[in-house]
């Protein structure tokens, strides 16, 4: 348990709740972190379906469906997801406020049953507050494209002021692109793909993006895919939280899936110089990290649980170091 | 928050099942609903407790309840737990309610069934859930067994219920239990005069020919009429108006005998029902905030008012609202009081309406009227302002033994 780990060498552990009156009972998940250093405040985004995940990780009591389930209400199939966004004291980690992230300006009616911005990750980038997801609500074939959004903060309220669907720089038709990797320190830039490296430039007058990097790929099992933003390590690296999938079949041919996270670690120049072997945060089948940002002598680092409830975990520096290179 | 800290804690270094178990408890009470449904998940499947297996199942279905809509996603959950302890009765009883919140009469009054028949434990988990063991398949049985057709029934175990575990129900069994019992009453169809009985009644008066049927629930019409001797023009104050003429109490007086009057009445529906029918106006009113003082001086002018109606539900709302006549300033002749005793869950309000009545001077002419044969749903009493009324007539009709129910029927006829 990589939590444990972390406690050991003097981290700490935080649960994320929010209140029923906002969820509905529902899940909240894939927290996303982010520490602005020019105004000292730690701000959240946090992902809220109407749909709790069923997972019997032991395949005893499975759902009627198998043991992997998302639960909707019956009478709407979507799997919306709504935004909330807060922040946090930077001591307590407790909100200092959490409100829904206010769409209505830039909302169109989705036609595809996936709705909303998922797993947005935070960043500023030309001193504007921007969360990056993807969006499929907008075809009819439910194709996937990184957003990002830009995000007003004005009286606790927040609202979203500018939208920007970015395409892809070769496949123009590729279906779903998710997880894309913002990099904080460097301006529209994005981890598109680890394995071999992509960083994918965006142009928001355009809204298209170049690819600026392509790496060599190396041999690992599974696909390395996005997690948290991309963050410097120290002024030598940068480095990002990443998951992995090995999404399987039961006897009965019903799906299911295993989620592990590592850190992958690159030099300035993108060579990726080491990732850390895989590990679980809580020993579960399906966490995911959506958030790290450096907050004094601190990583802080949100994931969410069973797509159910959200963590957040802070991990002293030299620790961090130590397990990243070693 | 911190008590979920704290428990996270010891999770992650001692990750047993107990304190997965404590983690979903608390994430429980706080409303953390989904979460808590994880971790209750993973302590059905990896404890070897099935009692504690069990619970956690009932409760991931809880989990699903409360975020609502996900009725196969509950199904699934209570028969995991009954195939796992099929000897338990909680998940029979939950899907019971699940399936009467689903108006799925059939499966809830099966699973109503095998609740009864299971073995209460009333152990640990019996207490967490909840469960009301003494009460609650017996509730369910008795509600479905009225949508599955078996009205006496339920209207048996309803009353069952009601003398043998009244003080045990929580709060909203006790509330449900008076709405289903008034709400359903007897069976029996109301019980109506008609001419072909003039020869049949014991207490005969002026103009009784005219009648060719009442309209009462239990003559309460003929009841009136009768001890004033076929008074014409009198007048009425009718609280709880109900039907315009369909178990109505003042419907003969107004249309055969010239009566005018009020009727109060909660029900808009009712009230547009009765305007449209009726000569004689019901008013749209609460009968416990309504000014009585003026109410009456739109009745008549006279401080002497010939009858008084009192029926409106619960019986606690009837006996509020008699506490709220002005008795000081107007005087009945007749009054026709509806106690519910029957229904009543407090058992009071009957005893408490007699001697409120008996210290203003009035007379218990008739005590305890029924609605059905078996004299067993006692609902009114029928009083009388002995000054007020013709002595030798109320001498004939005043029925001095108290300690029996009656049927209409038996006391109007020969």
């Amino acid at each position: 348990m990589f939590v444990k780990q972390v406690l050991d060498a003097g981290g700490h552990l935080y649960p994320l709740i929010m209140s029923f009156e906002q969820t509905k009972g529902t899940g909240i998940f894939n927290p996303s972190i982010y520490y602005d250093q020019e105004i000292d405040k730690l701000y959240l985004n946090i992902r809220h379906c109407q749909v709790t995940l069923y997972h019997s990780e032991h395949d005893y009591f499975e759902s009627y469906w198998g043991p992997l389930h998302y639960c909707h209400p019956e009478n709407d199939c979507t799997l919306t997801t709504t935004n909330y966004f807060g922040e946090l004291d930077t001591k307590t980690f407790e909100y200092k406020y959490i409100t829904k992230v206010d769409t209505s300006l830039l909302d169109v009616k989705p036609i595809w049953h996936f709705v909303g911005l998922e797993d947005c990750r935070l960043t500023k980038w030309g001193g504007k507050l921007y969360a990056s997801g993807v969006r499929r609500d907008t075809t009819t074939n439910g194709q996937g494209r990184i957003e990002l959004s830009e995000l007003h903060i004005e009286n606790d309220s927040v609202k979203e002021i500018s939208r920007h669907r970015l395409e892809t720089p070769v496949d123009k038709n590729s279906y779903c692109e998710k997880n894309w990797m913002p990099v904080v320190d460097k301006e529209f830039q994005y981890v598109k793909w680890c394995n071999p490296t992509e960083i994918v430039k965006a142009d928001v007058l355009t809204n298209t993006t170049e690819q600026i990097h392509l790496g060599t790929p190396f041999w690992y099992p599974r696909d390395f895919r996005g997690g948290s933003q991309v963050i410097p390590l120290n002024e030598n690296y940068r480095f990002a939280c990443l998951h992995t999938v090995n999404l399987y079949q039961s006897e009965q041919g019903r799906k299911n899936g295993i989620y592990r996270h590592c850190f992958i670690i690159w030099d300035n120049d993108w060579n990726v110089v080491r990732h850390t072997p895989e590990f679980s945060f809580f020993d579960a089948k399906i966490e995911f990290c959506a958030g790290m940002t450096k907050y004094e002598d601190k990583f802080i680092l949100t994931f969410g649980l069973q797509d159910n409830g959200s963590y957040i975990l802070t991990i002293p520096d030299k620790f961090m170091e130590k397990i990243c290179l070693g | 928050m911190s008590r979920i800290r704290d428990l996270l804690y010891c999770f992650v270094y001692n990750p047993t099942v107990n304190n997965r178990f404590e983690l979903a408890e608390t994430y429980y009470y706080e409303k953390q609903y989904a979460i808590s449904l994880t971790f209750y998940l993973k302590v059905a499947e990896i404890s070897t407790d099935k009692d504690l297996q069990y619970y956690c199942l009932i409760r991931c279905a809880n989990c699903f309840e409360i975020a609502g809509n996900r009725k196969h996603s509950i199904m699934m959950l209570y028969k995991h737990a009954i195939n796992l302890l099929p000897s338990r009765p909680e998940a029979y009883y939950y899907l019971s309610r699940m399936y009467e919140n689903y108006s799925d009469w059939i499966d809830a009054y099966t699973y109503a069934e095998m609740a009864q028949n299971a073995t209460p434990k009333n152990d640990v988990y019996t207490t967490k859930l909840n469960y009301p063991s003494k009460y609650g398949p017996k509730f369910q049985k008795a509600i479905a067994s009225w949508h599955i057709g078996r009205g006496e029934d339920s209207r048996s175990l309803l009353i069952e219920l009601k003398n043998t575990v009244f003080n045990d129900m929580d709060i909203a069994h006790k509330y449900s239990l008076q709405q289903n019992i008034t709400k359903l009453g007897s069976s029996e169809p109301h019980t109506i005069y008609h001419k072909d009985n003039y020869g049949r009644l014991k207490f005969p008066f002026t103009n009784a020919d005219k009648i060719d049927r009442t309209y009462a629930q239990s003559m309460q019409d003929l009841f009136v009429i009768s001890i004033l001797n076929g008074k014409q023009n009198g007048t009425y104050l009718e609280i709880g108006g109900g039907h315009p003429n369909n178990g109505n109490n003042t419907f003969l007086l107004e249309t055969i005998f010239n009566w005018s009057g009020l009727a109060l009445e909660k029900d808009v529906s009712l009230v547009k029902k009765y305007n449209a029918i009726r000569k004689n106006k019901c008013i749209e009113q609460d009968a416990l905030i309504a000014d009585y003082d003026s109410l009456i001086k739109e009745v008549s002018s006279e401080k002497i008012i010939d009858y008084l109606q009192l029926d409106i539900e619960p019986a606690t709302n009837t006996y509020e609202a008699l506490t709220k006549v002005p008795f000081d300033k107007y005087k009945f002749r007749v009054i026709t009081y509806e106690h519910d005793y029957y229904a009543d869950i407090t058992q009071t309000c009957r005893e408490m309406s007699r001697k409120y009545l008996k210290d203003l001077g009035y007379k218990l002419v008739v005590n305890d009227i029924c609605s059905d044969r078996n004299k067993r749903f006692s609902y009114e009493d029928w009083w009388v302002y002995p000054e007020l009324i013709d002595s030798t007539i109320l001498s004939n009709m005043c029925n001095d033994n108290l300690s029996t129910y009656k049927f209409v029927e038996e006391y109007f006829y020969k």
